[in-house]
This record gives C-alpha cells, sequence and structure tokens, in this order.
C-alpha cells in the first residue's frame, strides 16, 4: 500500500524538477527494484492518476523492474532475487519489501552461509530518463 | 532551496521531497547524539519523549542506531507499524509514536555497509508517517557515521541536537567530534547533556566552555536503574530520579514540560 506514498514522491520530484528547470516534463521511467517487491500494477495506477492531478499533466511513463543481485562481501558469490528470498517467510519479505537492504538481516550468502550481504542492484525506486519540453 | 534536494543530471530521488515534506510537520527534531557507546542516549532519548507526550506535546521516537536499536527494548514497544496510503504509521508507547528499524528486523543482526546504512535512513525517513509532532527524537548511534550524517542533512534548518556524555575523557574527547560535525552542518546545538554523573565537577562543563556551547546539565547516576532498563513500563521510568533529573534540566533548556 505504500505505493501511494512513492507515486507521491515521484511526482513531486517531477513537479521540482519541472519548476527548477523551466521545462514541463514529457516523459519518464519509473525504474522499480526487484526486492522492494512493489505491486506494479498499484503503482502505475497510482501514478498515472497523480499525474493527471498534477502539474507534470500529460506526460507519459513507464514502470520497469531493475532485476536484483545480492553479493557476498565475504566470498563473492552474487544472488538472484530467486535465490535470496528463496527460504523467507511472509514476514520477512514484508519487512524488505519497505526496507530492501534488511535482506542481509534476513537471509545468508547460498554458497558460504555469510550474512555479510550487501544489495548490489534491483533496491528500490527511481525515476530516470525524464524528457521535457522548454 | 534544500541542499539534499536532486539535482538536474541522473536520476531523481523520488524520497528527498517526501522527507522535507515529513519534517515540515515536526515543529522540533531533536537529534539525541554523543560520541560513545553506553553514555545513555537511547534511555535519554526514550525517556524525553515520554516526558514530553505527558506534557501534552505530540511526541515521535525515531531510533536510527541502526546497529543497536533499543528504542523498543527501552519502552517495550511489541507492535509493528501499520502500513497505509500515507506511509507506515508507528505504534504508540505512553503516547509517543516510535520508529525502529527494529520492529521490522525484529532483534536480528542488521549487517549493513556505509551505502545500506544512508538507504535505510531515507527509506524510514520518507515511509514513516507521524504525522503532525510538536517533538521528534532521534536516536542516534554513537560517532559520526551515516546515520548522523544522512539525517543531519535533511533537518538542519529546523534542526536541533543535544550532545551527551559522561564524566570521562574517553567520552569527552570523542563529544568533541561529534561537536564539530553538528558545526560544520550548521545544525543548532542545545548544549552538552552529562550523563552518570558521580559527584563532584562536570567535567563536561569545559568541554561545552571550550566549544562555545551551553553545559546544560549532569544527570546523577541512578543506581535504582541498574539492571533495570527494558524491564520498567512508561510510568516506572518517568517516577525514577534519572527522569526526574532529566525533566528538570530539559524544562531550563526550553523544552515544553
Amino acid at each position: 500500500m505504500h505505493e501511494f506514498v512513492i507515486a507521491r514522491g515521484v511526482v513531486e520530484s517531477l513537479r521540482e524538477f519541472s519548476l527548477r528547470t523551466g521545462r514541463r516534463v514529457s516523459s519518464f521511467r519509473v525504474l522499480v527494484g526487484e526486492l522492494s517487491m512493489l505491486n506494479l500494477e498499484v503503482l502505475g495506477e497510482a501514478l498515472g492518476r497523480l499525474v493527471e492531478e498534477s502539474e507534470v499533466r500529460g506526460a507519459s511513463f513507464t514502470v520497469d523492474v531493475e532485476p536484483a543481485e545480492v553479493g557476498c562481501g565475504s566470498c563473492g558469490h552474487v544472488m538472484s532475487f530467486g535465490e535470496a528470498v528463496s527460504e523467507l517467510g511472509e514476514e520477512e519479505k514484508e519487512a524488505i519489501h519497505f526496507l530492501p537492504d534488511l535482506i542481509a538481516s534476513f537471509t545468508v550468502c547460498r554458497r558460504c552461509g555469510s550474512h555479510d550481504l550487501r544489495v548490489v542492484s534491483g533496491r528500490g525506486v527511481s525515476v530516470r530518463d525524464v524528457t521535457g519540453t522548454e | 532551496m534544500s541542499r539534499a534536494r536532486n539535482s538536474s543530471k541522473g536520476p531523481l530521488d523520488y524520497r528527498e521531497l517526501l522527507i522535507e515534506a515529513r519534517l515540515r510537520d515536526v515543529s522540533r527534531t531533536v537529534l539525541v547524539t554523543g560520541g560513545k557507546g553506553g553514555v545513555g542516549k537511547s534511555l535519554i532519548a526514550a525517556t524525553a519523549a515520554l516526558l514530553l507526550s505527558r506534557s501534552n506535546n505530540r511526541t515521535g521516537l525515531l531510533d536510527l542506531d541502526l546497529h543497536g536499536p533499543s528504542s523498543c527494548l527501552i519502552l517495550g514497544v511489541e507492535d509493528s507499524p501499520v502500513e497505509a496510503e500515507d506511509g507506515l504509521i508507528p505504534p504508540i508507547v505512553g503516547g509517543v509514536k516510535v520508529m525502529s528499524v527494529d520492529l521490522l528486523s525484529r532483534g536480528r543482526p542488521l549487517p549493513l555497509t556505509g551505502r545500506a546504512k544512508e538507504e535505510v535512513v531515507k527509506e524510514v525517513l520518507a515511509l514513516t508517517f507521524y504525522g503532525r509532532l510538536d517533538y521528534l527524537l532521534v536516536d542516534l548511534p554513537p560517532g559520526t557515521g551515516d546515520e548522523l550524517l544522512t539525517v543531519s542533512r535533511y533537518v538542519r534548518r529546523r534542526g536541533e541536537a543535544i550532545v551527551v556524555t559522561t564524566p570521562t575523557t574517553l567520552s569527552l574527547q570523542v563529544a568533541k567530534r561529534v561537536i564539530q560535525i553538528l558545526e560544520s552542518m550548521t545544525l543548532k546545538i542545545v548544549g552538552v547533556l552529562e550523563n552518570m554523573h558521580a559527584g563532584g565537577g562536570s567535567p563536561s562543563k569545559e568541554l561545552a566552555r571550550e566549544a562555545g556551547i551551553e553545559f546544560l546539565g549532569a544527570i546523577p547516576y541512578d543506581p535504582s536503574l541498574d539492571g533495570r532498563v527494558g524491564r520498567l513500563r512508561p510510568d516506572e521510568l518517568l517516577s525514577t530520579r534519572f527522569a526526574e533529573s532529566l525533566r528538570e534540566i530539559l524544562r531550563q533548556a526550553s523544552y515544553h514540560l
């Protein structure tokens, strides 16, 4: 449900970008880290609604997923999203959904068993490829 | 315009403006800092939050001691934050809205490196919905690491800091470094608060004088707390000599008590 908060933050950052640069936003891309396990449909709907209610009205956008990779600082092994979350329950996944870096608290390296994990990619949400007209 | 604001190059960070909006809803954000571990920052932050709440202030407590969160243990917080359209709504104990990563990690270790700590702090600040607050107490880990730097970046214009020390040379030496960092970030330093004072003079007074900041006072060592922190209910914590001393010091320092 915090997809709504994220959508609000995305649209606010675009509105501020537009005010600061004096450019009208015509398109943008939202990259969603796989680890955040956000509901893309809910996020897309919230974005669509908020864009139309804001100063960036009419901007087109896409929502894409960035695949997650979790690296082990001890042995160098890199885990895919599926490998990293394969043994986690719903409660653990929900915590990671809010704070993706908590993956290191809940899982261990599948190769060496270490908790020394760091998110290499696919952590959170970012707004990219913003295009605008003068 | 905030220095934390998105630049025009590279990706936009959706959290920046959310954090600013959240903090605008808080009248006073108070960072509870110190150089050394074990000086009582967390107990002071949690007790101060309870005292302020008891005096009818809308109060929140944010535990950003990511590697050693203890606010929830001190206050006996058991409920989880609730997900809502406005964000994560913190549980309330003793009238205080309490947020901690520990409420999500549930006692597990947090093996976070620098970049990850910054990400976690930003996400917690962006996602937590406190609503309107008179006071937000922020419990920080010892030293001058990512947690202090990241939160200071956002609160600098409306934030203030209390530097907690104990009457030991080591505590005072490292507190100096924290003061230097806070000053470099133009954060208002309310003053130095000495904890576990054992009688006689307060060496923290000299530290405050040298740094040109206020000496707020000294909280006498309270043996009644030994082994009981984390087992006291909010009412019991507030009835200790420790809490009474803290109340008087904060009142003198213009907190609404």
